[in-house]
């Protein structure tokens, strides 16, 4: 116990003081710029969290580097952008109905009405309240539940059983993203084929480059998921816009604002957002179940639940509340898989892994949560696990963001609905530009560039298809650590063909797996 | 040894004055063989700071990473050779890497200087009990299963030459890089390892135990422990860091580069010097021209001997 | 980024037999990669003798496992295809139309023409300043680290980009358009290049 709280002392202290025991506010200020851009790009209808994340994390590691004393900065700012996205993305939704963020989709339901009805100030402020609420509920149970769950895990799974892992996990989202799960298996495998482009492991050389030794160490990570997520969306976007009769909509309307939110109406919504907190939480920590579905579901529940079901979608502050605690506590969960495993579940946490595993000397997964003995060494250094010292820096920065949510959070959100609309048609040309510079910058000149290239038209035909990108994303990033697990497994099994059906626990889990993929295969056939 | 090694760096030092003949024509390219962040690429940023503010060249480093500087080298050796475009590697990337490539070849490129050496030692998790590769071989005696993790082809017949030694039976479990073959040794996956360096923190902080040194001589974090050769091993898997650049570098621009290395890193005050000395302990080594070439050629030929062994 | 649920539940009109295509692609894709391009461009086998003569997972071992994982699936969906209505639920279907292509072609057009300015721009301007007798450099090389050069194909080629894309979206450029884009790679490279150092812009990265 002594040894658990020298680690979390040591991991608040350390987002506050520098490696030379300086102060230091560089990423506390990263976390308040982060959560200021997150709730202004959530507010901004076509634009998302990730979609914010995926173009700042390459800008923020040319500025801050690749050393150690970055990963504080780079991470802030995108926990940061992550958490204010999901308070941002309401306001538009209540005021115009146009929702900022796909999961501010439900929102409108109720928001809009309320502020038809004169309620405005009131359905913010119930929003910017379940919200905040619901993602502070996630992130208490993200504190207790990743080291739990690493810890176990790391004391029960060999090497056949996290292969396994990993290929429920996949099989799993495919089944539960979008409405094509065998398509979108199909394009969770060639995700993980293109990332097999470039080196080896058995040290034959480069594989499946076509001669061109630039790619002999793979594809660039960034520059791929930039492609693949961002300038695809954009490349949709530019289209429709380009396909579209000029029409100029005609500036909406603020409506009246109307009365706060009393403390009173504040208490009696505390058992809704519990609810809906539990319900986005348990959602979020399950791979690839999006905001959307929790939200839905949280929703559902509650208007199931109410004594005046009626009420929702005519303007109730509870459906407000089902909505926004739901899909705000989907964020803090979903970084479970990803701390304790190193499986990310949505595209938010795909960024964080990027940054973890791409800055300093860090990774994700239970390796994290050991607490090893702190000792220190007359002339030296203190001997510590720095990984869990970071893992507890960055629930810090997160119970920061936080606090810049409730605070700032709430005094923004009411500005918001001032603020002039930013003009799609410029913004996305410009989010081009910035993409594919950030690639070439980042990741070795036009050989960053033309992957983002490449990958933009892969996502341009998933999405074109409606194969959903998720797992293709997922797949292509956790296909280097399964061909290491899969091939170590077979090694060190000394060669048994058989070696993933030797443990239990990972038959149970490819059990699993081929149970979801028989349930997809009598989906598609629409039975 | 080390002795004239230091007074080779001092007297390289003083006598470079003489050449500062050569400017480079615009600005110098320095290939890093590896990705941002490691320990590699912080050693070439700051030589590359500091041979800017020693010569007052324009000294650019960019990473390309991949296969232990091979594919760097790959792109390097059809670059032109006026000493504007460097890599930054290992020896092994020269000295064994290109028996497995069609498109490498130790006769490529040429060698300039080297900058600090490795620490590779035999690992074991603390909690296995063992303390000396005896105590290895004892439980491997014992009937208990050994996984040896590596990270490439050269240290993966390394093991294999270390258990044939030992007469042993080993599974080989190959991982990314050296901070795999650590990670799988702490998660269990392996029960002993290579380490180059990287093992460092992890050995002070009493998770893992160096059994033996693969040095020539013992490594720093343990100097009470054998080295494989007083086991009657006969291998060296040390290598050392090494700047090149591609075959047919005018000798006197191979030189004057060469010097400045040397007087940054006999200087003790230097960033590179003080980062080499915890990193890659005790002190830099310096190796330069065509002694240098002699030894990653020498080196070449008996890693083929090696490997011509395994195949029988 | 999840599709709006708005977006998946409208009804589509009837758009052809696209899944039935992707799956046949798929399996043209594995016969593709398992007789051409794995032989080709894999160092070593399905599995391997390694040196002490054991059987190890080659470089194509998992390749190999993830292209035939595929073929039961494209087989799957084939199938599915075949069996179901055509309309009614299961596998959702898309479509790339010519109209999707044209524009893609000339998205890529209008890239690569600001690519191919944005790496001429500074060797041309190199040469005018050499002629003009203002500057002496062997070359672009030689000049791609000094202010304005280095930046000159960049600003040209990026707001060539920029501008392009606004006519897209706009239908129309306006001179205050062009000044946005050009603002825009203003910034771009006062944070990349002024405010960082060893940071390359292109072209500047690929000498």
């Amino acid at each position: 116990m002594d040894l658990f709280l020298q680690y979390v002392g040591l991991g608040v202290t350390s987002v506050f003081m520098g490696a030379d025991g300086a102060l230091q506010s560089l990423p506390a200020l990263m976390v308040l710029v982060g959560v200021l851009v997150g709730i202004l790009i959530g507010a901004v209808p076509g634009m998302s969290g990730p979609f914010a994340m995926a173009i700042a994390l390459p800008i923020l590691v040319s500025i801050f580097g690749y050393g150690n004393d970055a990963l504080y900065p780079v991470l802030g700012c995108l926990l940061g952008i992550m958490k204010g996205a999901t308070v941002g993305g309401a306001v538009p939704a209540i005021l115009f109905k146009t929702p900022g963020t796909p999961d501010a989709f439900l929102t409108t339901l109720d928001g809009y009405p309320m502020a038809r009805k004169g309620q405005g100030r009131k359905a913010i402020q119930t929003a910017h309240f379940a919200s905040v609420m619901g993602d502070n509920f996630s992130d208490i149970v993200l504190f207790i539940a990743a080291p739990a769950i690493a810890v176990a895990v790391e004391r029960i799974l060999g090497l056949p059983e996290k292969s396994a892992l990993i290929i429920l996990s996949l099989c799993f989202m495919a089944a539960v993203v979008g409405r094509a799960p065998l398509k979108g298996l199909i394009g969770g495998l060639l995700g993980m084929f293109v990332s097999l482009v470039g080196s080896t492991m058995s040290g034959n050389g480069p594989r499946l480059t076509f001669g061109i030794p630039e790619l002999g160490n793979g594809l660039p990570l960034t520059s791929a998921v930039l492609g693949v997520l961002v300038i695809s969306e954009v490349l949709i976007s530019i289209e429709e816009m380009h396909d579209a009769r000029k029409v100029d909509a005609p500036p909406p309307t603020r409506p009246e604002m109307g009365p706060r939110l009393t403390w009173a109406e504040r208490a009696r919504m505390l058992p809704g957002i519990l609810r809906s907190a539990t319900i986005g939480t348990v959602i979020g920590a399950l791979p690839g179940i999006g905001t959307t579905t929790a939200a839905t579901l949280s929703y559902d529940t509650a208007k199931r639940r109410s004594k005046t079901p009626e009420a929702f979608g005519q303007g109730t502050p509870d459906g407000v509340v089902a909505t926004e605690a739901a899909n705000s506590a989907v964020s803090g969960a979903n970084l479970i898989p990803v701390m304790s495993l190193g499986i990310p579940g949505n595209f938010a946490a795909v960024f964080i892994i990027l940054a973890v595993e791409t800055i300093g000397d860090f990774s994700f997964g239970p390796q994290v949560f050991q607490f090893t003995p702190i000792q220190e060494i007359e002339g030296f250094d203190t001997i510590l696990n720095t990984n869990l010292v970071m893992a507890f820096g960055m629930f810090t920065m997160m119970v920061m963001a936080n606090l810049f949510n409730w605070t700032l959070g709430g005094v923004l959100m009411g500005f918001l609905g001032h603020l002039v609309r930013i003009p799609k048609e410029l913004m996305l040309p410009v989010i081009l530009s910035v993409s594919l510079t950030a690639a070439y910058v980042q990741d070795g000149g036009y050989l960053g560039l033309l992957t983002a290239g490449a990958f933009a038209l892969i996502g341009y035909a998933l999405r074109r298809l409606r194969i959903s990108i998720l797992p293709f994303v997922i797949g292509f990033l956790l296909a280097p650590t399964l061909e290491g697990l899969v091939r170590g497994a077979f090694t060190a099994s000394g060669g048994d063909a058989l070696f993933l059906f030797k443990s239990p626990i990972a038959v149970g889990m490819l059990a699993c797996s081929a149970f979801l993929l028989v349930r997809m295969v009598r989906q598609a056939r629409g039975a | 040894m080390k002795k004239s090694l230091l007074i080779a760096v001092s007297m390289l030092a003083l006598a470079s004055p003489a050449f500062a003949e050569w400017q480079p024509d615009g600005p110098i390219r320095l290939w890093i063989g590896y990705g941002a962040g490691g320990g590699t690429d912080v050693q070439g940023r700051t030589l590359a700071k500091e041979i800017e503010a020693r010569r007052g060249w324009k000294v650019v480093p960019e990473n390309k990473a991949g296969e232990d500087g091979t594919v760097m080298s790959a792109q390097l050796k059809s670059e032109a050779p006026d000493g504007q475009t460097l890599g930054f590697a290992i020896t092994t990337t020269y000295d064994f890497a290109p028996m497995n490539s069609d498109n490498l070849s130790p006769e490529d490129f040429t060698y300039i200087t080297t900058t600090a050496g490795s620490q590779m030692a035999v690992l074991a998790r603390a909690d296995s009990g063992w303390e000396t590769l005896e105590d290895l071989q004892a439980a491997a005696a014992g009937g208990e299963q050994i996984v040896w993790a590596n990270w490439g082809t050269q240290v993966e017949a390394g093991a294999e030459l270390v258990a044939r030694g030992l007469d042993i039976s080993v599974n080989h479990l190959r991982t990314q890089g050296g901070k795999g073959a650590l990670n799988a040794l702490v998660s269990m996956d392996a029960n002993v390892g290579w380490g180059g360096g990287v093992q460092k923190p992890l050995v002070e902080a009493g998770v893992l135990k160096i059994l033996a040194s693969a040095e020539a001589t013992p490594v720093a974090l343990d100097p009470a422990k054998p080295t494989l050769k007083d086991m009657g091993i006969d291998l060296n898997l040390g290598y050392q860091y090494i700047i090149t650049a591609p075959d047919g570098l005018p000798d006197e621009i191979r030189d004057e580069i060469g010097a400045v290395v040397a007087e940054i890193l006999a200087d003790p005050e230097s960033e590179t010097r003080q980062f080499i000395e915890k990193q890659y302990p005790p002190a830099p080594i310096v190796t330069q021209g065509d002694a240098l070439r002699e030894q990653i050629l020498a080196t070449y030929a008996s890693n083929i001997e090696m490997m011509k062994a395994f195949a029988q | 980024m999840t599709g709006r649920p708005g977006e998946t539940a409208e009804c589509r009109p009837p758009v052809g037999r696209w899944n039935l295509w992707i799956g046949l692609g798929t399996l043209a894709f594995v016969a593709l990669c398992l007789l051409v391009w794995f032989p080709r461009d894999i160092g070593s086998g399905f599995l391997q003798t390694n040196l002490t003569g054991r059987t190890v997972p080659g470089d194509s071992f998992f390749p190999i496992l993830l292209v035939g994982l595929m073929v039961p699936l494209a087989a799957l969906l084939i199938l599915s295809q075949l069996g179901a209505k055509r309309g009614s639920g299961g596998e959702e279907v898309g479509r790339v139309t010519l109209g999707n292509l044209g524009f893609l072609g000339r998205a890529l057009l209008l890239t690569a023409a600001s690519l191919l300015v944005m790496n001429w721009t500074g060797p041309a301007l190199v040469g005018l300043t050499n002629a003009l007798g203002l500057t002496d450099f062997s070359g672009y090389r030689a000049a791609s680290a000094s202010f304005p050069f280095d930046v000159s194909g960049f600003f040209v080629g990026g707001t060539l980009m920029t501008c392009g894309f606004i006519r897209t979206t706009c239908h129309r450029l306006r001179k205050r358009h062009v000044l946005i884009a050009a603002a825009a790679v203003a910034v771009m490279i006062l944070i990349f290049d002024g405010l960082l150092d060893n940071i390359q812009l292109p072209p500047n990265a690929d000498l």
